[in-house]
């Protein structure tokens, strides 16, 4: 899953998952476009975008994919998850419940990818702070436990959201450098490049020019 | 598998352009009339329907007069029936606590079906609370489904012609008998359906099938919201209309038919395709089609015009479902 192209850009793949109404497609949507709206729809069609970076001189491409949060499209969650290097678990802090499936979500997420996934744990809507139900120490902790880093985020009041995708972006760039160093050291002893493995790599929009 | 050539392979920019732009004007006298025998069929629905189908389908293809089109639905559809046979039903379901989780799902979706809407535009104005009371009483009918999401924008397109009572057993017919199996854990109906759309988009144009296959584009990814909510969400007002008068009439081949020509129609020109060379570009082009290809004209023309019959329908059902079965984990890996 080393994403680096002969471009020199890195394109990955990144996709939000959490409870439904938590605010996933908000956070999305600040994030690419620094909007906040409250009047869109239920998220049913799984859709991505895209967000063009650049990282101490490194280009970086992100696709991410913001999908349906209700539990029945549970079945679906493989096809936006497999070849992610990244991902966003987003709870609302108002709402324990929502909580719980990040704790789903990360279970699943271990289970089917391991570590070659960066987790990052997003806990949406402070700006409801005096409505918070899921205590601050039991997600940090949690999130500590298993990896992943914990953000505080609204989408609403533009907090937390770019420092959120930033650092996952890093986390995401770290791993594929350390990977792909792996890979030079192993190919370096193996001679036989198969160059049909390539094309693997690229998660999504690999190469995607200008829009 | 008779596939005739040329037709329907894709629809050529120039044929597109001229055919969308022009929208038939229906003359008043021709309302008139229509709205006349569209009456006189209601008055003996039994009737025609068990014995002359096809001419209910044939004025169906031709798109209901506004005026009738409610009960025309209604009548459609099998509400009627189902209202008549539980007169009651509706207000003792809405007495149920209902299930709290499911109660919950529903409020937070409330204010995100066409909000702006001016039925829906309000929080807590009449829309929304008729839209919770027709989703719970579902819910409470029905709770192996319970709710699901994509019920909400059918149920409020369906409130936006009917009283609530009616829009309820439509949506009663709908989940259970139009949309059956879609609403269910797993969404195997649905991933389904994605492989005999993509079967069939295969026959009426290979290209475009090709081009999704070689990248990857599977069903899922642009479809899910054109099956799950019965297009309520994709098309266009005077188009949607259109379609739901033959979907209610025919039955779920009709989203097949109109998936078929927006497919065509989005990806036909070997130029997008050139253009659109790769999952994410693909997906772009069919998440907003061109606007002519969403039409009205242009989509009910075309859809009456794909080579595909009732046969070949079935034919791929049953070698997709025979297929699915005999791969059963195919969609969790």
């Amino acid at each position: 899953m080393a994403t680096n192209v002969a471009s020199g850009a890195h394109n990955f793949k990144v996709v939000l998952l959490g409870e439904g109404c938590v605010g996933k497609t908000s956070l999305l949507l600040r994030y690419i476009e620094d909007k906040f709206n409250d009047k869109h729809l239920t998220t049913l069609q799984a859709t991505f975008l895209n967000k063009r970076l650049n990282i101490n001189g490194k280009r970086i491409n992100l696709s991410i994919w913001d999908t349906a949060g209700q539990e029945k499209f549970h079945a679906l969650g493989p096809i936006y998850y497999r070849n992610s290097n990244g991902a966003i678990l987003v709870y609302d802090i108002t709402d324990e419940d929502s909580f719980g499936k990040v704790k789903n979500w990360v279970k699943e997420l271990k289970k089917m990818l391991g570590s070659d996934i960066v987790l990052t744990i997003a806990g949406n809507k402070i700006d409801l702070e005096h409505e918070r139900t899921v205590p601050l120490e039991e997600a940090e902790s949690y999130a500590n436990m298993v990896g992943a880093k914990h953000f505080y985020t609204s989408a609403k009041l533009n907090q937390g959201v770019e420092d959120l995708f930033l650092d996952l972006t890093k986390e995401m760039l770290n791993k594929s450098e350390q990977t792909s160093q792996m890979d030079v050291s192993r190919t370096s002893q193996v001679l036989v490049v198969d160059d049909e493995l390539t094309p693997v790599q690229t998660s999504c929009c690999s190469g995607s020019k200008s829009n | 598998m008779n596939v005739r050539k040329s037709k329907s392979n894709y629809f050529p920019r120039e044929r597109l352009a001229c055919r969308c732009r022009v929208k038939r004007t229906v003359s008043p006298s021709t309302i008139l009339k229509r709205e006349q025998k569209w009456l006189r069929m209601l008055n003996n629905w039994e009737a025609f329907m068990s014995k002359n189908y096809k001419k209910v389908r044939e004025r169906c293809r031709k798109g209901i007069p506004a005026s009738v089109r409610p009960k025309a639905w209604l009548y459609l559809c099998g509400g009627q029936l189902l209202l008549e046979k539980h007169p009651n039903e509706y207000e003792e379901l809405l007495q149920a606590p209902g299930d709290p989780k499911c109660m919950d799902d529903i409020r937070k979706d409330l204010h995100r079906q066409f909000p702006y809407h001016e039925m829906f535009i309000r929080e807590e104005g009449l829309g929304q609370q008729e839209l919770f009371s027709v989703l719970k009483a579902y819910s409470v009918l029905n709770p192996k489904v319970g709710y699901f999401q994509a019920q909400a924008p059918v149920a409020a397109f369906l409130l936006m012609h009917m009283p609530a009572v009616q829009a309820f057993w439509c949506l009663v017919s709908i989940s259970d008998k139009y949309l059956s199996g879609y609403y269910n854990p797993g969404l195997e109906v649905l991933q389904r359906d994605g492989d005999i759309l993509h079967a069939l988009l295969r026959r009426t144009a290979p290209a475009v099938h090709r081009h999704l296959v070689k990248h990857k584009v599977e069903p899922v990814l642009y479809a899910t919201e054109w099956f799950l909510c019965a297009l309520t969400r994709t098309l266009p007002w005077d188009s949607l209309l259109r379609v739901w008068d033959c979907f209610l009439c025919e039955g779920v081949k009709v989203l097949f038919k109109a998936a078929l020509v927006v497919l065509a129609g989005a990806l036909g020109p070997a130029k997008v395709r050139k253009r659109a060379a790769g999952l994410c570009e693909t997906l772009e082009v069919l998440r907003h089609p061109p606007e002519g290809v969403l039409g009205e004209e242009y989509l009910m023309y075309h859809m009456q015009r794909l080579n595909l019959t009732e046969e070949d329908f079935e034919f791929e059902h049953q070698r997709q479902t025979a297929r699915r079965r005999a791969m059963p984990n195919r969609s969790g890996s």
